[in-house]
């Protein structure tokens, strides 16, 4: 689960703690095949908070930096992924019309991360686990546990919206 | 066949070409001398704006202090290498060998992601992040220098590079740049570092444009003038929202061309500006 130190209303800048997926390119694209085919990942989706990102390795040094990156290329898959009831969504920039209907309608949110403060982000991060889709080296899907993680609100769950 | 000069050549150790590639690219990704003088918070800007920019500079010492790589996008590597004539090298029977041994070793060492993929349409990150892209440029006397550039996906994914014609004259290069930073808005990450080529072929100009933002130079003051006051039309600011700081900074190289051309590339890099030089 997510929280935050302030309102999560459009146009905010907040800290986040929790939980969070990431996902992205490959990862997201394959995800996305699984679920169509009825299997389920080895997370659960219900309430929880996809990133898309993909961190550097060097964790277990203290050493990792983790950012945003573009979310638009990832929106072809929001739709499934509100379906099966992921709740946030964290990435960088705007999403296209058709995408922010879906995060507005499925009662979603969406933060914008700063893109290129990877060390920053590094430091917020207190664990890391790698969950699913070793293969795809980075691209893997990793559970990171977060604190004091700075996002922009840019849909809130009544429908502001603020890029 | 008698020689106007005799001319001793000179030897490199090859080992040494590799080691100074591997340090550029781990100095690169942590502290690089390209952002060593660069704050983007600014007393113009809004609280909001004031905010992201100080988070990141804030980044910027975070990732020297803690050794965290300013970003986790580490770029693919790219070199351009300026060689002599009468320069030679041991060790190695290609200087490809050794440039991507040294950008082996930089991000596997250096712990920094490693982005590459072998195939544009099969997608298997093999985990070196190998190849290394590598320009060559001869030239006369015994210079071997090495400059690179480590640049992110974002960033390279909303440059741009037309085949404009040559009656559009500054004025259309001058909106082809704004045109391009306005489609890319925050998806680069700005405050952007543009970097403009001009002349030239299909081809070159877009290495051009790169050159403009490995030197950091300004060769056509008139073009520079006009790009920088569209600029203020850009509606956005730091990281693309609304702001004043689309823009850091903006270098300008031109070549030759045909009578009939006028390519032009727009280089645009991020925030997180990683260029480097060395010479040997």
């Amino acid at each position: 689960m997510i929280s935050a130190d302030k309102e999560l209303k459009a146009g905010n800048i907040v800290n986040l703690s929790g939980e969070m997926f990431t996902l992205r390119d490959n990862s997201a694209k394959k995800l996305a095949a699984m679920l169509e085919n009825g299997e389920n990942p080895n997370f659960p989706l219900e309430n929880s908070a996809v990133f898309f990102a993909a961190p550097t390795p060097g964790f277990e040094e203290g050493r990792a930096s983790i950012g945003p990156t573009t979310s638009a290329r990832m929106a072809a898959f929001i739709p499934k992924l509100i379906e099966k009831g992921v709740k946030y969504f964290i990435g960088k920039g705007a999403l296209p019309e058709a995408a922010k209907n879906v995060v507005v309608e499925g009662k979603a949110f969406y933060f914008q991360a700063l893109g290129g403060i990877g060390a920053y982000y590094g430091s917020k991060v207190s664990s890391m686990e790698l969950m699913l889709f070793e293969e795809f080296g980075p691209e893997a899907v990793y559970k990171v546990e977060v604190s004091d993680f700075p996002v922009i609100i840019s849909i809130d769950s009544d429908g502001g919206i603020f890029f | 066949m008698r020689r106007l000069f005799e001319v001793a050549m000179r030897i490199i150790e090859g080992l040494a070409i590799k080691e100074a590639v591997k340090e550029l690219f781990i100095k690169l990704n942590y502290s690089p001398v390209s952002l060593e003088n660069v704050v983007f918070a600014d007393s113009g800007m809004d609280s909001f704006e004031k905010q992201l920019a100080e988070i990141i500079d804030e980044n910027r010492k975070m990732a020297k202090t803690e050794k965290r790589p300013l970003c986790q996008d580490c770029g693919v590597a790219q070199v351009f290498v300026k060689m002599g004539k009468n320069v030679t090298f041991s060790d190695s029977p290609s200087l490809e060998i050794l440039i991507n041994k040294g950008v082996e070793e930089a991000y596997s060492e250096g712990l920094l992601r490693k982005s590459t993929v072998a195939d544009p349409f099969e997608r298997k990150n093999e985990g070196k992040n190998l190849p290394a892209f590598i320009h060559y440029e001869l030239c006369d006397g015994d210079t071997f220098e090495i400059c690179g550039i480590a640049k992110g996906g974002g960033s390279e994914n909303v440059s741009a590079q037309k085949m404009l014609v040559p009656a559009v004259g500054r004025e259309g290069v001058a909106e082809f740049v704004f045109e391009t930073l306005k489609n890319a808005g925050g998806k680069g990450c700005p405050p952007y570092f543009v970097g403009v080529g001009v002349g030239g072929t299909f081809d070159s100009v877009a290495v051009l444009a790169k050159k403009a933002l490995l030197e950091q130079v300004c060769e056509d003051k008139e073009l520079l003038e006009m790009i920088n006051e569209k600029i203020k039309d850009l509606g956005f600011g730091v990281l693309g929202f609304p702001g004043i700081c689309p823009v850091k900074a903006v270098y300008v190289k031109k070549a030759p061309t045909h009578i009939a051309m006028m390519p032009a590339a727009v280089a645009l890099n991020c925030h997180s500006f990683r260029t480097g030089r060395v010479e040997l």
